[in-house]
């Protein structure tokens, strides 16, 4: 496998993330959407650093598991926020603030 | 590490310090002292704003991650009294609403002020990106940060929405801008700004770039990645916001500068028709969806966004010049947005009406708060002579020098624009009667905060020489090339 | 020991300081006592402080100057803001501080029948108008010199309107506000050209000679409107609505006195235009003239002393145009003194008789003794009798004139030394002798206005002594010595008094034939109705155009821009749905959008 296919499955995994992130009503379906976005991130460091032999790309990958999960730690109770306050996950409740 | 190199670094560390020390003082104080946290808190940040005047400003770096000297110093000095002034405006609401979280409530600022501390002088994009995130993880906190304990609360229902939105978008961005980050990178093959400067500018590279500028985008609020400032703005706590619409915007500017300048500064050309595209989209939303507004806090925010838009004209330009005007223009910006924000704040606090009809007749009832009201307004229209006329005015001929004619007369056509709303609100504190007579009650530390914004305001609108030649110093930081 | 230019700081910032309290400080406002003394102590301080600055400068004669970079035009100093002294601005401050502590102490007793709080406004202002004095006074550059400028014209607005009920008053500072504005476009032009050709604000910079043609006539044109020269005059006899202390400051020894000061203070531009300073010769000597001859027909005795001054003006800026700043700057300083002084003892009169007219005074000699002699002594100064201030600055000037071969200006100037005489003795023999017609029981003034008078009076006598040594601090060698022009001129000037003896002596209500004949001719109201002929016939026939154009063209363009605006925004503002979903679909497209963008650029 070279770093072509790398970055292509990883574009594509980008993809993936990127259209459960329109489609999902959910807050959880929405913050995982979210995290494939960012693993594909996570897979092109890795591999751009397998490839050219230096480990930056390691550790930049392990500093941006560590921020993920900080986020999602933080997502995760603004979900249940909202989940108490208007007794469901679905984002689209939320919406009293507009035009 | 020996003693000498630590030195620059005091800033960062007396922040790192002063959380520390509010947190223990949260654990060891009886719950009826906890008030004192916040004055606790500012006394730290003003000492640390102080330090700062002390330090080496010669412009040491560790290994080539972080970076001291002018420009650093000069984002972290506005960054810490932007934070005094939020701290000092908030301190009545934080204790009368979220009076057993208090302590939270300035360690999750102090952790995000550090995030910022650092920004400006990061030269890694590790370094970088975890600042960024270290500024922006509390900020979600912090705008759900209202009593709500109770379910279908209304307050909760507010701030709960505030808090969401800002995340989702804020953490869609931010798988943006990773993904832009690891393209940038790879290609880079390091994650320096010596080995950004010296990549050579590919298509997949320039796809990274924009991604990562999408994300600096959507903490600076351009259009279209805008669309959580208005309601995050409207439903966060009131001097919360007046910290929100200034210090992250100033340290998403110092993003900008460190990426775009140090790490991007030699493909230039691949960058400046996206920031110019972005500006005018942004000043032209912002502009045109304020006129509608009827919510002060609201109708702000899109100004606030207009007002980035003007930022990012003298950005586009990429000179030396133009980089001294955007720091110029960051300071106008915090102080001016600040204090229009705290203002807002008193008012609704006062009156308990948070649309424009709560001003009604303020010059009748609290002239003081009227005239301050007037500074900042006369200030986002660019009228002399307040800080916001020279912010204007200067990037206005740095853009013209440059060559950007078509930007500079959409600028100035929807600065007109702009002048519309402004005046209204300035019409309705002057020459409306009020309904009744009795004096605002403005909280003390409120009054010190929005009086400290009022002295920057008219102080660099009548003297803007020094503030000039500071920020004219520290572009120069930003425009050395790295190796 | 602080440095000459700390003392001129002090000088500048004292009144500011007690304007500053006063404005911001209400409670302070609301008591007499405390309006009053902080005032008070605001002027003594800068008087105080200007005559250290003038023994400081005195001591070496070399000019100090004390800038701060104000603005900055790409890196490099623009315009700066500061302190600059010179022969000019030292005895310019003292003056400025010296009639204004008069004029305050003045006030006090004035206006005894005012208000607390609205005495503490106008002490207020009183402050606020000698900060921009100083302000002017100081200026390192002529763009200081212009916010200085302006300020004062605005101070004045709100001094001249001070009894703002009153519509005449009213009427009158925008009057005066409305005709000196104009005036000022002149100055904010050529200082525009100035800074177009040279790049800074310097008075001291070197022109080519058309442009400093333009420049200096430009800068004049506002010098016409401060100063009050024929035809911008007009403005001067109606702003005496206000209280007359502020008549004696701003009519008569300040603030119109500032023109004359720009014209010495830019005097090295306008030895670059010898056209210009031919022009400023010949309309200060018509000037002089023509207010002369209005003076002697008023019933008003403000009115009077108003034109008299546009008169005394003229006669400086003649001298100036015949090319001596020093002679020019002479008489200022000298009238100055003896103007303050009658305009304040005119003051005590219309104190005591409550009535401005002429017709309503008679025999206040013996009522008024006190009065009626400094009154005289000012009289006789301001005519250029031997011996006191008046002659000698006069003298001056008129030897210049004569020197440069100006023989029209000369004559009028002539004339109106004849006229001066003439039109001061009719008002003293009316007000102090003939028939007692005065109502009431009019009496010296008590302490507090009596004080100023005899301050003033001092210098009145005195100061035309000093003429070497002003002259010096400005390095200039000025002596006296004994001319047939100076014989000619105080002849005449005592002939003016004989005559007006002759004729005012019996019967002082009766005007003679000549007298009703120029009355019915110059009433002033020709040069009015002459503005507003072209005011109705040309400027509102243009204005009706302009206004229908405006009317349904700009503003219909204008109203449906407004329009589209407003419902476009109404419309657009629909796109933030309130769902974070839409949100999250904007900052993807965004980020799309901007790749495709980045890209194909």
């Amino acid at each position: 496998m070279n770093l072509q296919a790398c970055l292509l499955l990883s574009s594509g995994l980008f993809c993936v993330g990127l259209y459960g992130l329109l489609t999902r009503r959910n807050a959880i379906g929405i913050l995982l959407s979210i995290e494939v976005m960012a693993n594909a991130a996570n897979l092109n460091f890795v591999a751009f650093s397998r490839y050219s032999g230096a480990g930056y790309g390691q550790v930049f990958a392990l500093f941006v598991l560590a921020l993920t999960v900080a986020e999602v730690a933080v997502g995760l109770a603004l979900v249940m926020a909202l989940f108490r306050s208007h007794r469901d996950a679905l984002v689209e409740l939320a919406s009293a603030f507009r035009h | 590490m020996t003693a000498p190199d630590v030195n620059y670094l005091m800033p960062e560390l007396g922040v790192a310090l002063a959380a520390v020390l509010v947190f223990v003082a949260d654990l060891l104080l009886p719950s009826s002292r906890r008030k004192l946290l916040g004055p606790i808190a500012a006394l730290l940040l003003l000492a640390v704003f102080t330090m700062t005047f002390f330090v080496d400003s010669s412009g040491s770096d560790a290994h080539g991650t972080l970076f001291g000297g002018a420009g650093p110093l000069y984002f972290q000095r506005l960054f810490l009294g932007a934070a005094v002034i939020g701290i000092l405006g908030g301190l009545e609401h934080v204790e009368r609403q979220t009076h057993w979280r208090q302590g939270e409530y300035y360690f999750l600022l102090l952790c995000s002020l550090l995030g910022m501390m650092i920004l400006p002088g990061a030269r890694d994009l590790i370094l970088l990106l975890i600042a960024f995130e270290l500024m922006g993880i509390p900020l979600y906190v912090l705008a759900a940060f209202e009593p709500g304990e109770k379910a279908g609360d209304v307050q909760g229902k507010r701030a709960s929405e505030a808090g969401l939105k800002l995340f989702m978008v804020g953490s869609a961005s931010t798988a943006i801008t990773l993904f832009g980050l690891s393209l940038v990178a790879g290609l880079a093959g390091g994650t320096s700004m010596a080995a950004l400067h010296a990549a050579p500018a590919t298509p997949l590279f320039t796809i990274g770039e924009m991604f990562i500028l999408a994300g600096i985008a959507f903490k600076l609020g351009v259009a279209p990645f805008h669309m959580w400032v208005p309601d995050t703005y409207e439903g966060a706590p009131g001097p919360f916001v007046s910290f929100l619409a200034a210090s992250p915007k100033a340290a998403g500017i110092a993003a900008l500068c460190a990426l775009f300048l140090c790490g991007f500064g030699g493909v230039s050309a691949s960058w400046q028709p996206a920031v110019e595209g972005l500006a005018l989209v942004t000043m032209a939303v912002g502009s045109l969806l304020a006129i509608p507004q009827h919510n002060l806090r609201r109708l702000l925010a899109y100004s606030g966004v207009a007002q980035v838009g003007y930022l990012l004209i003298a950005f586009a330009t990429g000179t030396a010049g133009g980089v001294a005007m955007v720091l110029f223009f960051a300071v106008t910006y915090v102080a001016t947005n600040a204090g229009i924000f705290l203002v807002a704040h008193a008012v609704a606090v006062d009156t308990g009406d948070e649309t424009d009809a709560g001003l009604k007749g303020l010059a009748g009832r609290s002239p003081w708060l009227a005239l301050a009201l007037l500074a900042f307004l006369l200030s986002l229209a660019g009228i002399p002579f307040v800080a916001g006329f020279w912010a204007k005015l200067y990037v206005f001929l740095i853009a013209w020098q440059a060559g950007l004619y078509w930007l500079v007369a959409a600028g100035a056509s929807l600065s007109v624009v702009s002048l519309f709303f402004y005046l209204l609100l300035a019409r309705a504190a002057y020459l409306v009667e009020p309904t009744n007579k009795t004096p605002a009650r403005v909280a003390p530390g409120l009054r010190v905060a929005i009086i400290a914004c009022l002295i920057a305001v008219v102080g660099i609108g009548l003297y803007p020489a020094p503030l000039l030649d500071a920020a004219q110093a520290a572009a120069q930081s930003f425009l050395i090339p790295i190796h | 020991m602080m440095s000459t230019a700390s003392w001129a700081l002090m000088a500048l910032f004292a009144p500011a300081a007690a304007a500053l309290i006063l404005a911001v400080v209400a409670p302070l406002r609301r008591r007499l006592i405390f309006s009053v003394g902080i005032s008070l102590l605001g002027v003594i301080t800068s008087l105080a402080s200007a005559i250290m600055v003038v023994v400081g400068y005195a001591a070496n004669l070399v000019p100090v100057e004390l800038t701060v970079p104000w603005l900055t035009s790409a890196g490099r100093p623009f315009l700066d803001a500061g302190v600059h002294i010179d022969g000019i601005s030292a005895p310019m401050l003292v003056v400025v501080a010296f009639v204004a502590l008069c004029v305050q102490i003045f006030s006090i007793g004035y206006l005894d029948d005012e208000k607390a709080p609205s005495l503490g406004r106008y002490f207020a202002y009183q402050s606020l108008f000698l900060f921009s004095m100083q302000l002017l006074v100081l200026a390192p550059n002529l763009m200081q010199l212009f916010f200085g400028w302006e300020m004062v014209g605005a101070t004045s607005y709100l001094l001249i309107g001070y009894w703002y009920a009153k519509p005449s008053a009213a009427r009158a500072a925008v009057k005066a506000f409305w005709i000196t504005k104009l005036a000022d476009m002149g100055l904010l032009m050529g200082l525009i050209l100035l800074v177009q050709n040279t790049g800074g604000f310097s008075w001291t910079a070197h022109l080519e000679p058309g442009i400093a043609t333009a420049i200096t006539l430009l800068l004049f044109v506002a010098v016409m409107g401060k100063s009050a020269q024929f035809p911008l005059h007009i403005w001067l006899p109606d702003a005496m609505e206000g209280p007359t202390p502020v008549s004696a400051l701003l009519h008569a020894a300040t603030m119109v006195a500032a023109g004359v000061f720009l014209v010495v203070r830019a005097d090295p531009l306008f030895a670059q235009a010898p056209d210009t300073r031919m022009f400023m010769a010949y309309l200060g000597a018509g000037s002089a003239l023509f207010a002369g001859l209005l003076a002697l027909v008023q019933t008003d005795l403000k009115r009077v002393l108003a034109y008299s001054t546009c008169s005394q003006l003229g006669y400086m800026l003649a001298g100036i145009g015949a090319g001596s700043a020093t002679a020019g700057f002479f008489h200022l300083t000298t009238h100055a003194f003896f103007k303050a002084l009658l305009f304040l003892a005119a003051g005590a009169i219309i104190h005591a008789v409550g009535s401005n007219e002429l017709s309503r005074m008679g025999g206040l000699a013996k009522k008024m003794p006190m009065t009626a002699f400094v009154f005289i002594l000012g009289s006789l100064s301001l005519a250029g009798v031997p011996g006191l201030a008046g002659f000698f600055s006069k003298d001056l000037i008129l030897e210049t004139v004569v020197e440069q071969q100006l023989w029209l200006p000369a004559v009028a100037l002539m004339l109106t030394a004849f006229l001066t005489a003439l039109y001061m003795g009719r008002v003293i023999l009316l007000a102090f002798f003939g028939p007692r017609v005065s109502e009431g029981h009019p009496h010296d003034p008590h302490f507090a206005m009596a004080l100023p008078l005899l301050l003033l009076a001092i210098p009145s006598l005195a100061v035309g002594y000093f003429g070497h040594w002003i002259a010096g601090l400005s390095g200039n060698e000025y002596s006296f010595h004994i001319t047939t022009t100076g014989i000619v001129a105080s002849s005449l000037g005592l002939a003016g008094f004989g005559f007006s003896w002759v004729i005012w002596r019996k019967h002082p209500a009766e005007e003679p034939a000549p007298m009703r004949a120029l009355a019915a001719f110059a009433k002033r109201a020709w040069v009015d109705n002459a503005y507003r002929f072209i005011y109705r016939r040309g400027l509102l026939l243009v204005a009706s155009w302009a206004a229908w154009v405006d009317r349904y063209i700009v503003d219909a363009l204008i109203n449906a821009c407004g329009a589209l605006f407003i419902g476009g925004a109404g419309r657009a503002r629909r796109i933030q749905t309130g769902n974070v979903r839409d949100y999250l679909f904007a900052v993807s497209l965004g980020a799309l959008c901007l790749t495709a963008w980045g890209l194909w650029r």
